[in-house]
């Protein structure tokens, strides 16, 4: 049975953000996230002759996933050097923790880039978006049985790999002033 | 609520995406049925051409000249065709056309008319 609008524009209402969430933590560009959000839906709306309600979701999954992993293919052929995370600014936010939330990012995107696309994919699906197996199974076409042995193996790498970087919560990495206290102990030697 | 929320915090989206969606959806709706409509009218417009066609095929007259025309070549095929014997063009004028090689005779044929059959006198028959 096709797809109706009203029907598209519900599932766009109920994933925009866990889908934004899953797509910033692979192209680290809010403009390109919703570029490709946009694209993603589209196309499927294209495609709605063919498509099934009950797997509305975990195409627009996949399909933006295809999308985001085009563009960054088409990124690596066009520009040079590494994209680095573009940090939106939230209102209120001092410069300092605004430092240590891209520090972060930046943290994050070097441990993610050494996972391999599914298991990143497996990581962002069931972190960022909250899918749940049975979900994740209808996104990677894989038995249940891999998928839950697989988030299992990459959850706990990424546990590893994040509580190694050390990050202190509680303690802001750039502290407001210290760079004038060096420079004051600087002008005094 | 997962384990790494302070790494991977929860980012909002533009609260224009919606917006930017249904536009989009309608546009292309709109596109599609410009074509849908553009589709109709070129179907239109072939199927009047052939319609065209086909009458006037039907309301041709037949031309007397054309028909003449067509039997002489096809009298002259069959007589080249086949083996050397004396070339017979029925339905038609013949006129000499004086050629200074020797043992060859070259006519001009065509379909009789008043201007062939006044230059004809020395021509062969035109049954023959």
């Amino acid at each position: 049975m096709a797809i109706s609008e009203a029907e598209l524009l519900a599932a766009f209402r109920r994933l925009q953000k866990p889908l934004y969430n899953v797509l910033y933590r692979w192209l680290w560009q809010a403009q390109d996230c919703e570029d490709l959000m946009q694209d993603a839906f589209l196309k499927v709306w294209d495609q709605r002759q063919v498509l099934q309600v009950q797997n509305l979701d975990a195409l627009i999954y996949a399909s933006a996933l295809n999308l985001a992993k085009n563009r960054l293919r088409w990124r690596a052929l066009w520009r040079f050097g590494e994209i680095s995370p573009e940090t939106p600014t939230e209102e209120g936010e001092s410069p300092g923790s605004q430092a240590q939330r891209h520090q972060r990012e930046q943290a994050l995107k070097r441990v993610l880039d050494g996972f391999d696309r599914d298991s990143r994919n497996l990581v962002l699906l069931s972190e960022c978006a909250g899918l749940s197996t049975d979900e994740l199974v209808a996104v990677f076409d894989w038995p249940a049985g891999t998928v839950a042995s697989r988030k299992h193996r990459v959850l706990a790498r990424l546990r590893v790999e994040l509580g190694a970087l050390g990050f202190d919560e509680s303690k802001p990495i750039i502290e407001a002033g210290s760079h004038a206290g060096e420079r004051q102990k600087g002008a005094g030697a | 609520m997962s384990e790494f929320e302070s790494w991977l915090p929860a980012l909002e989206p533009s609260a224009a995406s919606y917006a930017r969606l249904t536009e989009a959806l309608a546009r292309r709706n709109r596109r599609r049925t410009r074509m849908g409509r553009g589709l109709r009218l070129a179907g239109l417009c072939a199927g009047l051409a052939f319609a065209s066609v086909i009458s006037l095929m039907l309301l041709r007259q037949p031309d007397p000249t054309r028909e003449q025309q067509a039997a002489i070549s096809a009298s002259l095929e069959l007589a080249f065709a086949g083996p050397h014997i004396d070339l017979v063009v029925s339905n038609g004028d013949a006129i000499a056309v004086p050629v200074n090689a020797p043992n060859v005779r070259f006519y001009w044929v065509a379909v009789a008319t008043g201007e062939i059959a006044n230059h004809n006198s020395s021509s062969p028959s035109p049954s023959r």
